[in-house]
């Protein structure tokens, strides 16, 4: 099955290879690989460039740290689940919507998407709200090409992203664990921040289903859940948007939840974080490492009430 | 084979399970989280079953009740000292956490609690002490009680387990305020 815009030579980017990929090559964008991939999803490279700019160099988790380890309460609530019930998301035709306070509201099939935006890898930290961590090589485009192409309106603040509701696939949404679906929100200037793309894929493939397939959100400098997944529609509104997690506990996860280790979580702490992979846990920093990139967002925020 | 040798030998195979498990299955990402979580299960299921043995198993010849609760008290340990390595042995941090977290702090409370219980749980003690021993061994329910407690502040939204725990601990209360007391 050829998912997208792929070339047909380029077939698997290996791990392996690709964590050496830096020796191996430097101008070439992907290579053919043909070692033997442990992965069950049968998925196709992308053509993506390197971003070299917003890029950490810091050593990456394994694909299958990546796709083993997941919160994503609509395929289950244990880290396993997701991996487990993967085939359960159904992404077939998928469609993102664009509208609310926009000139130019659009629907968007992921073909269409990935023709249009050209791929880069951006490989970031992922600082989940539960002090864990990892080290992702995502593949994906910024979201303002996106906001660029819609046109917003002057009255257009906040930005609303939701997830698929399919209750009768995804085992997740059998109960009300949470408010289905799961709902997301950054305000415009977030949005547009460079630190901020739609993902496609990682390791140089598209998305295994369970970290978000077919397109996904990823805020850097926030706390895991803020990157909402398998995104359906996108909303520019007025006001500030509902998001799921702060619906379900508003004293314990705020709008901005920018990762902050001097702002404890109620019932546990944020200074340290557990890399996965690492024996040692490390300090966790503000803004996940990103300040430089987001910290004039905030210059007027009292960060300690708006966590 | 007497049954409280039996006891313990089943009572260790989850744990053996566990670390087999940590080692050999590659699908187990995070360690620290695996044993912690896992040890807190058994733990949880362990205190129900020990506080349902006077129901299903009166005379014990299945489960010893005292070597249970000292495996129990042992799995326990585990999953403190587990805790402490997650933390890379940093006093300083522990000592934050004791300071400021309120399921670290019920944890504490409820490992202290079952100190007193293991020290006693020998023929000798329940001879010396009569009628004391019996009021020291009503701590097991605040124990559950706090271990639930302490179960209850880590989760962030999917309480079915919980829930699960909850129920079986109230439906053994039921069982043993029917069977035990109005038929004596």
């Amino acid at each position: 099955m050829s998912k997208y815009n792929i070339d047909k030579e380029s077939d698997v980017t290996d791990e392996i290879f690709f964590r050496n990929r830096r020796k191996i090559i430097a101008a070439s964008l992907s290579l053919p690989m043909l070692l033997g991939f442990n992965n069950t999803q049968a998925s196709k490279s992308l053509f993506f460039a390197k971003d070299l700019k917003y890029s950490t160099n810091e050593q990456t988790n394994t694909f299958k740290q990546i796709t083993s380890y997941n919160n994503f309460y609509e395929l289950g609530s244990g880290k396993r689940d997701p991996m487990i019930n993967a085939k359960k998301l159904i992404t077939d035709d998928w469609k993102l919507t664009i509208d609310g306070e926009v000139e130019k509201p659009i629907v968007f099939g992921m073909d269409d998407l990935i023709k249009k935006f050209p791929l880069e890898e951006r490989i970031y930290r992922l600082r989940c709200v539960e002090a864990w961590s990892m080290v992702v090589p995502w593949i994906g485009f910024e979201l303002n090409q996106i906001i660029n192409h819609v046109k917003p309106k002057s009255t257009a603040k906040y930005v609303a992203f939701e997830s698929i509701l399919d209750r009768e696939n995804l085992p997740g949404q059998k109960r009300d664990v949470l408010n289905w679906p799961y709902r997301e929100g950054l305000t415009i200037n977030e949005a547009i921040n460079p630190l901020t793309i739609l993902s496609v894929g990682l390791y140089g493939k598209i998305l295994p289903n369970q970290n978000g397939s077919p397109i996904r959100l990823i805020v850097p400098w926030k706390y895991g859940f803020k990157s909402i997944k398998s995104i359906v529609k996108v909303t520019f509104t007025k006001e500030m948007p509902l998001c799921t997690w702060n619906e379900q506990a508003p004293s314990e996860y705020g709008f901005y939840s920018n990762v902050n280790p001097n702002v404890p979580h109620p019932r546990w702490s944020q200074k340290r974080e557990r890399r996965i992979g690492e024996f040692r846990k490390r300090d966790t920093k503000i803004f996940n490492g990103y300040a430089e990139f987001v910290h004039h967002l905030y210059k007027d925020l009292d960060l300690t009430k708006n966590f | 084979m007497s049954n409280s040798f039996r006891t313990y030998i089943f009572s260790f195979i989850p744990l053996a399970y566990l670390f087999i498990n940590l080692i050999f299955n590659e699908d187990i990402i995070n360690g620290f989280s695996y044993l912690i979580s896992q040890s807190g299960n058994i733990i949880i299921i362990y205190l129900l079953i020990i506080l349902f043995i006077p129901i299903f198993d009166r005379s014990q010849a299945i489960i010893n009740r005292r070597s249970l609760g000292i495996s129990t008290f042992i799995y326990a340990l585990i999953h403190f000292v587990i805790y402490i390595i997650d933390n890379n042995l940093e006093l300083f941090v522990l000592s934050e956490d004791l300071l400021n977290i309120t399921y670290i702090q019920i944890g504490y409370l409820a490992l202290i609690l079952f100190i007193p219980l293991v020290l006693t749980s020998n023929e000798y003690s329940k001879k010396i002490m009569k009628a004391a021993w019996m009021t020291v061994h009503k701590l097991i329910y605040l124990i559950i009680f706090m271990s639930l407690f302490h179960y209850y502040l880590v989760i962030k939204a999917d309480y079915l387990l919980l829930n699960t725990y909850i129920s079986l601990f109230l439906l053994i209360l039921v069982f043993k305020y029917i069977f035990l007391y109005k038929s004596k």
